[in-house]
């Protein structure tokens, strides 16, 4: 998917119902600061998951932005749970994983959750409108099995679901990616989020 | 094979996008970098408060070596990321990545040695102050990023030559 350009694309988030989860009080405002520039009203955080689950529970959100890194062992599973036993329309809120440390291990475990797009720290104002435009503009479907709950993984002629076996032989993510244990770039993270067909 | 159920959700982002007073994407980039600059001196702050906590569960850590300090000193490291940057100081996040990668390698591991941890939060503090360290930051750097290789990446990084003292000495 394709850069907006923000000179001649339109943002507003002053009607978005907006969640931030976050551990790391710091974080916690360079993120609300960011999206204060972007108009937005109505912005919920919470520094724990189980303050995030209440509130999950309790009223609607359209984009949910966490930080699993700073929530300890919850973080991830958290996403999981909204997928899997939040109800509609949360259920399928656009989630952001927004991350300090992008190592292999952490991004597969964003990735097999259930989030949208994950978001390499440190952030920048510009990173974080692309990657809100890019979930605004999704058209994705939403896949239910047994072992995944979340966006459809395949982009255009991309993987398959989480789990499920490829029939093709050019069915697969970039697997390297996956066992890489140096720091993952963005596009590194993004070649694992947004798995595409390789050439053999 | 497993059932697999496709569905169609709207897409509610981009209906609040949608239904909102027109604003020029480039503006509102502007306004969003402009509130970060503000936060410079609490960051800065921050930073100073993270590397006394960094210093003091290091010091509990050489002591016990108990793999959940290590733990707390790898969420300690993350909050460097972001922070750092807008103190001013991006060569210490830079520095911090490098220790999260030793720390969660030491982790996976089950290793405990504190001399790689040791020689990353000297260098933190020295970093805090880029003006004072002139064009030593990027040899300091380089310095961490092979204990970064030895440590995060080496499965013999425990081996008597993989020691940090002679890659990288911090007084």
């Amino acid at each position: 998917m394709q850069s907006a350009d923000p000179s001649r694309t339109l943002f507003n988030l002053e009607n978005a119902q907006i969640l931030i989860v976050d551990g790391d009080p710091m974080s916690m405002s360079i993120m609300s600061q960011i999206l204060a520039g972007f108009e937005a009203r109505h912005v919920t955080r919470c520094d724990a998951v189980e303050e995030a689950e209440l509130k999950i529970r309790d009223q609607s959100f359209d984009l949910v932005i966490l930080d699993p890194g700073t929530l300890g062992p919850g973080g991830y599973k958290f996403i999981h749970w909204l997928r899997r036993k939040s109800t509609a329309p949360n259920k399928f809120a656009s989630v952001l994983i927004a991350t300090g440390h992008c190592q292999s291990s952490r991004v597969s475990e964003a990735r097999d959750s259930g989030a949208n797009f994950v978001l390499a720290k440190p952030l920048t104002p510009t990173a974080v409108f692309d990657r809100i435009m890019w979930m605004a503009r999704e058209r994705r479907p939403y896949v239910e099995c047994k072992v995944y709950s979340g966006p459809d993984r395949r982009f255009r002629e991309g993987g398959l679901p989480l789990g499920e076996p490829g029939r093709r032989e050019e069915d697969k993510i970039d697997e390297s990616l996956l066992t890489s244990e140096r720091e993952l770039s963005q596009s590194d993270i993004d070649a694992i989020m947004t798995p595409t067909r390789r050439a053999q | 094979m497993s059932a697999i159920k496709y569905s169609k959700p709207p897409n509610r982002l981009d209906a609040a996008l949608s239904s909102a007073r027109p604003l020029l994407a480039q503006r509102a980039i502007e306004r969003a970098t402009q509130n970060l600059a503000h936060l410079g001196d609490e960051c800065a702050a921050y930073v100073d408060q993270l590397i006394g906590s960094l210093r003091e569960l290091f010091d509990l850590y050489v002591v016990d070596r108990r793999a959940d300090a290590l733990a707390d000193m790898y969420q300690l490291s993350l909050r460097f990321i972001g922070a750092a940057s807008l103190a001013g100081c991006a060569d210490l996040e830079v520095a911090a990545k490098s220790l999260c990668d030793v720390i969660d390698g030491m982790l996976e591991r089950g290793e405990t040695e504190p001399e790689p941890i040791r020689v990353h939060i000297e260098a933190m503090r020295m970093l805090r102050h880029p003006a004072a360290l002139g064009g030593a930051g990027t040899e300091l750097l380089a310095g961490l990023q092979r204990v970064r290789v030895r440590f995060a990446m080496s499965s013999d990084a425990t081996s008597p030559d993989a020691k940090t003292s002679d890659t990288l000495v911090i007084d």
